[in-house]
């Protein structure tokens, strides 16, 4: 399988009052044409920031303020903004955590996803089309819903719309930023196999993010564990799960929910992540049960562990 | 739709009776007699009593009310003490040059003012949002008849170019007229509308749609216009609608400086000749006008924004 999307040491820095922001940073990892490549970390280590940087649409006061993407050899950082417009919604869709607020209210569904269709392609029979695409996404009566505002439609059925919006234009890439987070549990399983049927269907790539552990174990390939801006390990699903090598996914791992408990996700680990995490050292040490001086001097160099297997930690360096 | 319509009407009678009571009182309260009004300091105390009696007035104040409220509602209210037309006749003759000036006020400060709030909150942040958001503080703080002398001063008087007074008799002469009382009226809400499409084009422009609207390929130029200005148009809609009732009292004077005919001129005059009979149509109609604006500005509102349409 050849790579589809390389994001090389990317860094996304927010100017805000109180200093810069490294939302971002120095972020790599590679997704192969068909596979689905999971993001995981807790909120507010920055997945939705690198999902937007990938599209360009960082929201002010943030910026791109290095690295690469290279999307099918282009880097997607230098291209013209005319010519990013023309990849997305084309190659690479979209879909967002919360799909009550990603439809505009003020336009039916249909007229939504024909204008993703009209954005990109002049077809006359667009309605057909659209109407189709409801269809595959697996919405009920779709000549009715075409026709009905975001608001008649329940969470699943907005945002099957959405996944239908992304893949109006047959892209090579699917970006779905937390897509079931806002949903009943019944429903996210739903959609989330509607998007591996696509990727069965299409050989669409997906670049899934999440912080549920259970829908990384289920849905992905291969992974990425981001911590406060970086990346911290990543690897196939087989290999992390079996042997997760850094403090922090072995916490998450820990925090599965189990079906015999109800455990709250993520709150076993103590602590909170850094807004502003020290220059040097590695930004989990004030959380990290396995500590030692260097965790805190210098800031931990990515090792290969055989495999594709990578983690930026210095009990393995 | 209907029914809801029905409703609001059901509750906007008991409100216009209210007014009618308050503005009987407080027209009565006003100093000076009509009947010496009409006839000079000089006349007898005879013919002044004779006048009255023909007028009411010398009937006891609640007879007087009583027959006032009848006539309300028979829609009677009675004759000009003036030149004896009958008051609602004279309002509705008035009225449309009213109006016209008032559609033209709002119309312009729509004009002006959607376009600068947006230019606002695109750049937000920027020199241009600065020089707007201070400018339509000044904006909504200038006094109208101080406004209209000065632009009578510098476009009618210095350079010439618009009248003054009058209305026009074709078309184009009309517009010239309406020009400068318009703008007058309207400054104030120019403000107001930049203000609020700005705010409210920030808040939009914030939402997740827009980001999703752009990661479909949208330019920003459509995003701005097709989902932001759609969206961020409601309420200012709404609030230049709600407004249109306090710039409909704007044109009295307006009206007044600009010696424009209209009901702010004949609400004046009645005022000044203690014409009790025109004063209460003029400003019956008024608060009416104001309370079927409000209405209707919901209904509006409804239809613009579907949730509340198919809700
Ligand atoms: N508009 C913004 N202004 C300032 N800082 C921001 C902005 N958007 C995001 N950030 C910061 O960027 C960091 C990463 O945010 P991001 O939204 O990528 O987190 P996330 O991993 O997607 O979390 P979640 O699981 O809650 O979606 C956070 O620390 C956040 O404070
Ligand atoms: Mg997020």
């Amino acid at each position: 399988m050849d790579t589809l999307l390389s994001v090389r040491n990317l860094k996304t820095y927010f100017r805000v009052k109180r200093g810069i922001l490294r939302a971002v940073d120095n972020v790599s990892f590679d997704i192969k044409r068909g596979e689905v490549f999971c993001l995981v970390g807790e909120s507010g280590c920055g997945k939705s920031i690198t999902a937007l940087s990938i599209m360009r649409l960082v929201p002010y006061p943030g910026e791109i303020v290095g690295g690469e993407i290279l999307f099918d050899g282009v880097d997607l950082l230098k291209l013209p903004e005319e010519e990013m417009e023309k990849i997305r919604g084309k190659r690479i869709g979209m879909i967002f955590q919360d799909p009550h607020t990603s439809l505009d209210p003020s336009y039916t569904v249909g007229w939504q996803v024909e204008e993703a269709i009209l954005l990109h392609r002049m077809i006359k029979k667009v309605s057909k089309l659209a109407v189709n695409l409801l269809k595959k996404v697996g919405i009920p009566a779709a000549e009715k819903r075409y026709r009905e505002y975001p608001h008649q439609l329940s969470g699943g059925l907005k945002q099957r719309a959405m996944i239908g919006i992304a893949i109006s234009n047959s892209p090579e890439l699917l970006i779905a930023d937390e897509p079931t987070t806002a949903l009943d549990v019944t429903i996210q399983a739903q959609i989330v196999d509607l998007m591996l049927k696509l990727r069965e269907e299409n050989g669409i790539s997906i670049l899934l993010i999440t912080h549920d552990m259970g829908l990384v174990a289920e849905a992905c390939d291969r992974l990425a564990v981001m911590y406060a801006g970086k990346i911290v390990e990543k690897g196939s699903v087989e290999e992390i799960f079996s042997e997760p090598l850094h403090p922090y996914t072995k916490a998450l791992l820990r925090c599965v929910p189990r079906p015999d408990k109800d455990v709250e996700k993520l709150v076993s680990i103590p602590g909170t992540v850094p807004e502003f995490p020290p220059a040097s050292g590695c930004r989990f040490a004030d959380r990290c049960p396995m500590t030692r001086k260097e965790c805190f001097e210098t800031t931990p160099e990515e090792v290969n562990m055989g495999n594709g297997h990578r983690v930026a930690c210095h009990l393995y360096g | 739709m209907l029914g809801y319509v029905a409703r609001r009407v059901a509750m906007a009678v008991p409100t216009i009776f209210a007014v009618a009571t308050i503005l009987f009182f407080i027209v009565r309260m006003v100093p000076g007699d009509p009947a010496v009004y009409l006839l000079g300091d000089m006349a007898t105390p005879e013919r002044v009593a004779n006048l009255r009696a023909e007028m009411g007035l010398d009937k006891p104040l609640y007879q007087q009310y009583i027959d006032f409220m009848l006539g309300v509602l028979r829609g009677d209210f009675g004759r000009s003490f003036e030149n004896g037309m009958p008051t609602m006749v004279r309002v509705l003759r008035a009225f449309p040059f009213t109006f016209e000036l008032a559609v033209a006020g709002t119309l312009l400060s729509l004009l002006i003012g959607i376009p600068l709030g947006v230019a606002a909150a695109v750049r937000r942040g920027s020199k241009i949002d600065v020089l707007i958001t201070s400018g339509t503080t000044i904006g909504v703080s200038i006094p109208v008849f101080w406004l209209a002398l000065l632009l009578i001063e510098f476009f009618s008087v210095r350079l010439g170019l618009l009248p003054v007074t009058g209305l026009g008799n074709n078309p184009i002469e009309r517009l010239r007229h309406l020009a400068l009382p318009a703008f007058s009226l309207g400054i104030g809400m120019v403000a107001t509308v930049a203000r609020m499409t700005r705010s409210s084009m920030l808040g939009v422009l914030g939402k997740d749609y827009i980001t999703a609207v752009r990661a479909k390929g949208a330019p920003w130029n459509v995003t701005v216009y097709k989902h932001g200005l759609r969206n961020a148009i409601i309420p200012v809609v709404t609030v230049v609608g709600l407004n249109f009732g306090y710039l409909l009292g704007g044109t009295v004077l307006v009206e007044y400086v600009f010696g424009r005919p209209g009901l702010g001129s004949l609400l004046i005059e009645a005022v000044f000749s203690r014409d009790y009979p025109q004063i209460q149509a003029s400003v019956f109609f008024f608060s009416a006008v104001f309370m079927a604006v409000n209405i209707f500005v919901d209904i509006l509102y409804s239809f613009l924004n579907p949730k509340i349409r198919y809700g």
